[in-house]
């Protein structure tokens, strides 16, 4: 590591600027003030700053914009790790998720980030954390129309809570007709075979809901949003695939309260085919439930300027591997997920990619 | 005037007004809790260890307590708006000599320990400012920090990153 040339004693005696004065300070071997403060800074000797803690770095960080966090990045491993993870550099709108369990409450909040220099290029980062450990999403220009299946990924994470011993049996004909109608055709292409039958069994325990905070946004974004939005709209029939869940197992209520109009039209349409799904419109027998219970949706169209989803089931979902494997084709948010769920290091989170060409996911 | 004695992790002691500790969210809380400025009581005697703190540290942090003597105390978390925080020329004077080197640090980490909000924000402030226009090498030499990185790590950061470049 290379020292920089030491002014003479005379250079800092002499009358100069404070820039000059910090200058002779910092390098020479006897500062003129500040007594027993400064010995002598060892520049380049130590590595001072990847030694402070990290909650005076992420402190540091707060200050800096996304691409000085890029910057810093590079500069060791542990500023890697904690710049990619900052969260306090917002210089967008904030996306703000919150999953709530019966008894707990596992919050975060996401902020959705524009890039200084490419508006057209975000990135989504949790801002908070409790808990939970969660990956930063950067999402390039030409994915941001998966942002809503990006962000539901990580919501639904957390759904994703535990295994079970004993799960139901559900009606895998059901699943398999209701895969073919799946619309998105997202598949991540990590996924393997060997992988799903590892995947644990699990069930879901509470509340999702997911709000978008529209009123602040900038007109720029706007579109942005309706965007996301729309794909959220077109991502309900992974919402669906949880109702159905919910139909299936236990007592339920979906709460469906859309928003703008720019995607009314599309949560009315799925809202139906929900309805078309659920056991209070169609035969319990068709669904062989398990519990067949009253169960009500409702559909606000126009509700301000948010948007809120809740199912809320009163009880837990319990689903075999056989049942997941076919919820899995359909909804294939669930497969990074449930990766997660098993090896943290995976990274399929984060490559959430549209693969019309689906790896095939077919039950025994 | 109230003097309460703090003594360093050095067993340097140093008297100080009590108006000044109020800055201090970890002195201000056992100040109370204890009653140490009760001046009927014994316990107003007792001096306070700071084990985490050196005597040169703070010695500085002193310094800067008394020349923001007065200045409105943050409480709760820091919820301003980074870009709007300036840090004023003293503390910019303040801060500078000992900038690059363990002392700063030291400083930065002794405000967080003695909760001083208004102290770690600016020392963090003036870290960060040193980051800015810098290349990830310049600041690897100012800092000493080592190259950590594999010429294959370093690729993969630069393509995780490619497309916001």
């Amino acid at each position: 590591m290379s020292m920089r040339e030491t002014p003479t004693q005379s250079e800092t005696e002499t009358d100069m600027d404070p820039h000059e004065a910090y200058l002779s300070v910092k390098y020479s071997m006897k500062p003129a003030t500040f007594s027993a403060f400064e010995l002598q800074p060892q520049l380049g000797n130590e590595d001072y700053l990847s030694n402070l803690p990290d909650d005076c770095l992420r402190l540091v960080f707060g200050f800096l914009n996304r691409i000085h966090m890029k910057t810093l990045s590079r500069v060791s491993q542990k500023l890697h790790s904690l710049s990619i993870n900052l969260s306090n550099v917002s210089t967008g709108f904030e996306f703000i998720m919150e999953v709530r369990r019966d008894s707990d409450y596992i919050w975060s909040k996401y902020s959705l980030q524009r890039s200084l220099d490419d508006p057209n290029h975000q990135i989504l980062v949790p801002k908070e954390i409790k808990g939970l450990k969660i990956e930063r999403i950067a999402v390039p220009a030409d994915q941001h129309e998966n942002l809503s299946t990006l962000i539901l990924s990580l919501n639904l994470q957390r759904l994703i809570v535990r295994n079970v011993d004993n799960p139901n049996v559900v009606n895998a004909k059901f699943m398999e007709d209701f895969a073919s109608s799946n619309r998105m055709g997202y598949m991540p292409e990590t996924v393997s075979d060997k992988l799903i039958e590892n995947l644990p069994r699990f069930y879901y325990l509470g509340n999702l809901s997911l709000r978008v905070p529209t009123e602040a946004l900038s007109e720029q974004v706007v579109w942005k949003i309706e965007g996301m939005l729309h794909q959220f709209a077109f991502y309900f029939l992974g919402w669906k695939a949880l109702c159905i869940m919910l139909a299936r197992g236990v007592v339920g209520e979906v709460i469906v309260e859309d928003v703008t109009e720019a995607v009314a039209w599309t949560e009315v349409a799925e809202a139906e085919c929900i309805c078309a799904l659920l056991p209070a419109s169609a035969s319990a027998s068709s669904f062989n439930l398990i519990e067949p219970t009253p169960r009500r949706l409702h559909l606000v169209t126009i509700i301000h300027n948010a948007i809120t989803v809740t199912v809320r089931p009163t009880a837990s979902l319990k689903l075999t591997k056989s049942a997941m494997r076919y919820w899995l084709k359909i909804d294939t948010v669930m497969i990074p997920a449930m990766i997660n769920a098993i090896d943290p290091s995976a990274d399929a989170a984060c490559c959430c990619t549209r693969s019309t060409g689906a790896r095939a996911l077919i039950p025994d | 005037m109230v003097l309460i004695t703090l003594v360093s992790s050095d067993e340097q002691n140093f008297p100080v007004e009590r108006e000044l500790l109020k800055q201090s969210g970890t002195i201000e809380t056992l100040i109370v809790n204890m009653n140490l400025d009760d001046e009927d009581t014994d316990a107003a005697a007792m001096p306070i260890p700071l084990p985490n703190v050196k005597g040169d540290v703070l010695e500085k942090v002193i310094q800067w307590m008394e020349h923001h003597k007065g200045d409105p105390v943050k409480e709760g978390d820091n919820e301003d708006n980074n870009a709007e925080i300036v840090v004023p020329q003293w503390d910019d004077d303040f801060f500078k000599p000992a900038m690059y080197g363990s002392k700063h640090l030291e400083l930065t980490v002794a405000a967080s320990y003695l909760d001083i909000k208004n102290l770690l924000t600016l020392s963090c402030k003036a870290i960060s400012n040193t980051f800015k226009g810098k290349t990830g090498p310049q600041i690897r030499e100012e800092w000493g920090v080592p190259n950590e990185f594999t010429p294959e790590e370093e690729e993969a950061i630069r393509k995780e990153n490619e497309w916001s470049e």
